[in-house]
């Protein structure tokens, strides 16, 4: 650590193939294209890099490249959010049978694993889109990757207090994001219905 | 009434969280409110496509470390290089187009000149000058002959003035 300091590129090659797992997984969380995951996880490295000289070494290098990651991935997200990509309202053809299937519970059936597993991930990141970077980040943390409150209070700089909230928070917006997407998928099929009447 | 919901215990913690407790209190009100019915399914749903989109993971390439190593010697050397010298390698590329379509439009116009006959006609001799106006004029009623002519105005010893 002292000699990535000190600007010793084998030193900090070293750093980067120990912690990219690491880095990469917390991209992960954010974005789902494996380019954008990779810029977030390089543009990280870098300012690791640059900023080296103001790590203390009080916690864990780990926690400091993750909070980095963490903060460099929001603001990617946030500037990315300009120029959004999928909405909710902009469901495929896959999405409402999937949720039907949730439903009533023949998912297992109808669906081969992995394709049901690629749409569920869809549907997904369609919902996490429409919400803000860092509930987003709580919720994939916790919920997700089933991590303790306290590592991600680590990661994020904020007080376990303010992480639980904040999951709270977004754990409501998202479950009434998923309400409103199922209203809308069984009034659609109801419609679709009555047509085919 | 609204206390005895269960959305907020639905979104105190994940969804697969929830003991067998709390799962009965949930079960045991969804079955006469249907608002929060509609909210556990909800919940249910959300937690498997959370479940879903985790196990989703971009792992790192085998030139990542590379590539990552290969941007910090090049922000380097950026860094490193003085303002000039960086201002001359954004500009170069534009600098030296417009160079070439200076030379091009210039080789352009003279071309054009070279090979237009009235053109060429006007660089001859000025219409004002001793040659033309001796020789070019045929109106001239003088018996002398051309050469006489040129060298009456050419003549070395005249050219003093005597």
């Amino acid at each position: 650590m002292s000699l990535a300091r000190e600007g010793n590129e084998r030193a900090f090659e070293e750093i980067v193939c120990r912690y990219s797992p690491r880095v990469f997984r917390i991209a992960s969380r954010f974005f789902r294209q494996p380019a954008a995951v990779e810029d977030a996880a390089q543009e990280s490295f870098l300012k690791a890099y640059t900023q080296l000289s103001s790590f203390e070494g009080r916690g864990s290098l780990e926690g400091w490249l993750s909070r980095i990651t963490a903060n460099q991935c929001i603001n990617m997200l946030r500037h990315a959010k300009r120029r959004p990509e999928a909405a909710v309202s902009e469901l495929t053809d896959h999405d409402g049978p999937w949720l039907e299937n949730q439903l009533g519970g023949l998912s297992a059936e109808r669906h081969e694993a992995g394709q049901r597993s690629m749409v569920a991930a869809d549907i997904a990141e369609k919902v996490l889109s429409e919400l803000s970077p860092e509930d987003r980040m709580v919720l994939m943390s916790i919920d997700g990757e089933r991590l303790p409150v306290k590592d991600v209070a680590e990661m994020t700089g904020w007080s376990e207090s303010k992480v639980k909230v904040r999951a709270f928070r977004a754990r409501r917006r998202m479950r009434e994001a998923v309400e409103n997407l199922l209203r809308r998928t069984r009034k659609t099929g109801s419609e679709e219905g009555r047509k085919d009447e | 009434m609204s206390e005895n919901h269960i959305t907020n215990l639905l979104d105190a913690k994940p969804f697969s969280d929830l003991n067998e407790e709390e799962i009965s209190t949930v079960r045991s009100h969804v079955i006469t409110c249907f608002e929060c019915r509609s909210a556990y399914e909800s919940a249910k749903i959300t937690s498997s496509l959370l479940e879903a989109r985790t196990s989703e993971t971009v792992e790192a390439g085998p030139f990542f470390k590379t590539r990552v190593m290969a941007e910090i010697r090049a922000r380097r050397l950026a860094s490193e290089e003085p303002a000039l010298m960086r201002m001359w390698k954004s500009a170069r590329a534009l600098v030296t187009t417009m160079a070439l379509l200076l030379v091009v439009l210039a080789g352009i116009t003279i071309f054009t000149r070279a090979t237009d006959p009235q053109e060429a006609a006007l660089v001859g001799p000025s219409m004002y000058s001793p040659e033309y106006v001796v020789l070019a004029r045929g109106d001239s009623d003088d018996d002398l002959t051309n050469y006489q002519v040129l060298e009456t105005i050419y003549d070395p010893e005249d050219s003093d003035g005597q």
